[in-house]
């Protein structure tokens, strides 16, 4: 099942639900696939992607509060959830 | 380089089949100051290096002993499946993705692991073999704790005195927020070490680099709310650096904001635990000046600038001293000299003139009372568009980037 979603597209989002961000109004790039902790296969990924590295596609954003993130500079107004999104396409 | 990398470098690259390396084309990726060292390394072996890839465009005209420095596509003109790239540079994934996507059907060859977080394979070998690096690190954590209960774990998981200076400056405003009053740092060599304890009296402990990185695959599978990690893109899962597609937010800005997640306004604390220098007499006061041509992962500013540096300030009156660390050597018709990190404010202020690449020793003496310069090679930022100069900029310092047709004027 992991392979299926490497292979087939180019952006993975895992969205924790720590996060405070409405993903129903984003406008996501084509290609991505969005896992939120009601998606099938949310846990397994994310317990792999915890274990290691193992696939440059995959972005985690969360608050878990161990780690800065990418999430703070929206909440502190350095970036907009707008630039937060093409940033994540890269 | 460090040494521990120089002879992983070495070990690499003795691993790999002789007989099949001497029958291709050799390419390196990534001009830095690694590359070098492994172009060295290779032409003092025999070897030939056919060019070095680099996506910075305005290195093209130039040569590293001879060698050409070319863009990453040329590769694919010639016949590419009889060439090996080799990589020291830090970007190895996002240099050999570059090279897949380009096509490129050579071999990709990383000599150096700095990133021992990531293997992009779900392969039962890999992940076998990675659940026990985690399960290594699980216990290494679990050690932690029961040594120092109760106590916040503060990671900084990279040697990089900058990084650390940046982050102690920050991390009082972090602790009153997270209202923690116990509390420890973990970094990686006695350097950042010292770099801690200019903040004054904190518990701190170095832990080798692949136990800094197992424990914090720890913290991040375990989710340990009694530990932080204080990093701007180490490891994998902290993706501030990604912000700096979009916009240009200076390295500051990503600790204070994006990492301990503080207000824009708020103010860092500048170190105040600064020691003397026990020979401060050997520096004619006000009539010298320290220089600083070295640093760990950054493009060396060629020798000839360093060389116009030194011949105009002697012709001033000034004397000429070099800052070295380690093998490093004195800068000709200079004196070397080797500061602990907490005698370095003394040095430069008796000097009276510190003339540096920018590195993290500058963040160090940010605020001191000296003339002080910094040189920025012209070099990109990770993979941003962005250059160091926009990056690490200092404040009420001269910043000057250095490009290839820079020429120091006295």
């Amino acid at each position: 099942m992991l392979n299926e979603y490497i292979d087939k597209y180019e952006i993975i989002i895992l969205f924790s639900d720590k996060i405070n961000i409405e993903i129903s109004e984003i406008d996501f790039p084509e290609n991505t696939k969005i896992f939120t902790p009601k998606t099938s296969g949310y846990d397994i990924i994310l317990d792999l992607y915890r274990t290691y590295d193992f696939s440059d596609k995959i972005i985690y954003l969360s608050d878990d509060g161990y780690c800065g993130g990418i999430i703070n500079l929206v909440q502190n107004g350095i970036i907009s959830v707008n630039e937060l999104i093409r940033a994540l396409s890269y | 380089m460090d040494k521990q990398h120089y002879e992983e470098m070495v070990s690499s690259f003795n691993q790999l089949p002789k007989k099949e390396i001497i029958r291709k084309q050799i390419y390196l990726f990534g001009h830095c100051n690694a590359t070098e060292e492994l172009a060295d390394y290779l032409l003092e072996n025999g070897y030939k290096v056919e060019a070095i890839l680099d996506n910075n465009s305005s290195k093209y005209k130039n040569t590293y002993r001879d060698i050409k420095i070319i863009a990453p596509m040329e590769i694919m003109k010639i016949n590419h499946k009889n060439t090996i790239v080799l990589i020291v540079a830090r970007a190895y994934a996002a240099m050999a993705k570059q090279l897949n996507h380009m096509g490129f059907k050579g071999e990709i060859k990383k000599l150096i692991d700095y990133n021992s977080f990531a293997e992009y394979s779900l392969s039962e070998d890999t992940i076998y073999r990675m659940k026990h690096r985690l399960n290594r690190g699980i216990s290494l954590l679990n050690a932690f704790n029961n040594r120092y209960d109760g106590i916040f774990k503060i990671f900084c998981p990279f040697s990089a005195l900058g990084d650390v200076y940046i982050m102690m400056s920050y991390l009082p405003c972090f602790l009153k927020k997270r209202r923690i009053d116990n509390y420890m740092i973990f970094v990686v060599g006695n350097g950042c070490m010292q770099v801690v304890k200019l903040f004054g009296n904190i518990q701190v402990e170095s832990l080798s680099q692949k136990d800094m990185d197992e424990v914090l695959q720890a913290v991040i599978y375990t989710n340990d709310n009694n530990s932080f990690i204080a990093h701007q893109d180490r490891p994998y899962i902290i993706n501030l650096h990604k912000a700096l597609y979009v916009k240009c937010i200076p390295l500051e800005t990503i600790y204070c904001c994006g990492i301990f997640g503080l207000p824009i306004e708020t103010s860092p604390v500048e170190a105040s635990e600064f020691t003397e220098y026990n020979d401060l007499a050997s520096i004619p006061k006000g009539k010298s000046v320290i220089l600083s041509p070295y640093a760990k992962s950054v493009t060396a500013i060629p020798m000839k600038i360093w060389n116009q540096i030194v011949n105009d300030y002697k012709q001033k009156g000034y004397t000429c001293f070099t800052n070295i660390v380690g093998n490093e050597t004195a800068l000709k018709d200079t004196i070397p000299i080797s500061p602990k990190i907490s005698e370095i404010k003394s040095v430069v202020e008796r000097a009276g003139t510190f003339i540096g690449i920018r590195s993290g020793l500058c963040d160090v003496i940010r605020n001191i009372n000296a003339k002080k310069i910094a040189l920025y090679p012209d070099y990109n930022y990770s993979d941003t568009k962005w250059k160091a100069v926009d990056m690490y900029l200092l404040k009420d310092w001269e910043n000057i980037v250095v490009k290839d047709d820079f020429q120091w004027k006295t």
